[in-house]
């Protein structure tokens, strides 16, 4: 499984403006329903579950980077949304930092392989400063995806 | 200074060594000065970082040996088994039967890793932190404020460990939501 294989691009968001964890997860969902990879009678359900697991634990990691996350029901496969913001989101991460890259993973309820897959991906590209670089610097989510694909190579 | 400590551990809860699980076992290795590896096949990662146990890709059913190397080896790798062992306190596995009562359980098995002595006390009233029937009496929550008083050679460990057993409702995840959402 490559990172680019699931990830929406229509769902990479360069510029989040929001600044509560809440309101940038929505804005995230929101690209996913417009897309088409999420019904929109989902987008509640699953913002529900993401801010519950949220209140269990901040999934802030590091280095500015948090990977919301929720294991739903009725979703097929797994898809992410990445969000970039210059300005930071406020994450409740253990070091207290705000966090200026999200991947929010949707997956189904019952495969775990895919969201592990995803998760060791992501940590080996942000621990590369210059992914992290290069990845604050994209404008469009085209940008973006072809920087992913590049370096998850 | 200790030798190196180790165990192979099996990780059973139904979506592996996901970030939950991960988290805490960081947070609880941070509390130790000895070295911690964690290694699942042939990879290997430090066990205090979160960045990079995630990518280990621990599923269920891997085997995952934890190595502690140092003054307090035998107390981090203790603890770290109880974690491990435990399903990382993970709650929301299908069919999992949840011990009303683990919170007191959780306490007394972590202090009971360490040398030191633990009193636990709460609304004026002491108990030993390792014996359950005393800490029952205390009438716990999972959301209880608990004041510790820790001597001995490992009470920085202890207390460190024990401060943020109490801050997280115990892992008592139905607590630890329902404190979020106030």
């Amino acid at each position: 499984m490559q990172l680019s294989d699931i990830i929406c691009e229509e769902a990479i968001c360069t510029a989040v403006q929001v600044k509560s964890k809440e309101e940038a997860v929505r804005v995230l969902l929101l690209r996913l329903v417009e897309a088409g990879k999420l019904a929109a009678e989902q987008l509640e359900p699953v913002l529900r579950a993401v801010l519950e697991r949220e209140a269990l634990g901040s999934t802030a990691i590091g280095r500015g980077v948090a990977v919301p996350h929720a294991r739903v029901r009725g979703i097929e496969r797994t898809v992410m949304a990445v969000g970039l913001s210059d300005t930071g989101v406020q994450f409740d991460a253990l070091d207290g930092e705000a966090v200026h890259a999200l991947f929010l993973i949707i997956g189904p309820d019952k495969d775990a392989d895919d969201y592990l897959a995803a998760l060791e991906k992501i940590s080996r590209l942000i621990h590369n400063r210059d992914f992290r670089r290069f990845l604050s610097l994209t404008r469009t989510g085209r940008e973006a995806l072809e920087l992913i694909a590049e370096m998850d190579a | 200074m200790s030798g190196a400590q180790n165990a192979e551990l099996i990780i059973r809860n139904r979506l592996g060594f996901h970030v939950r699980p991960i988290q805490r076992f960081a947070e609880l290795a941070q509390a130790f000065r000895s070295e911690i590896e964690v290694r699942i096949e042939d990879r290997r990662a430090p066990g205090k970082s979160v960045m990079n146990l995630m990518t280990l890709r621990g599923r269920h059913g891997s085997v995952m040996n934890v190595t502690t190397r140092g003054e307090d080896a035998r107390q981090a790798l203790g603890v770290l088994e109880f974690l491990v062992e435990s399903n990382f306190f993970v709650e929301n596995d299908p069919g999992m039967e949840l011990d009303p009562c683990r919170h007191v359980t959780r306490l007394a098995k972590i202090a009971s890793c360490f040398n030191s002595e633990v009193v636990a006390e709460l609304n004026g009233k002491r108990a030993d932190a390792r014996n359950v029937e005393e800490l029952s009496a205390l009438g716990i929550t999972p959301t209880s404020k608990l004041a510790f008083h820790v001597s001995g050679d490992d009470s920085e460990q202890a207390r460190s460990v024990l401060e943020k057993l109490v801050k997280h409702c115990f892992y008592v995840e139905s607590a630890m939501g329902a404190q979020a959402a106030k």
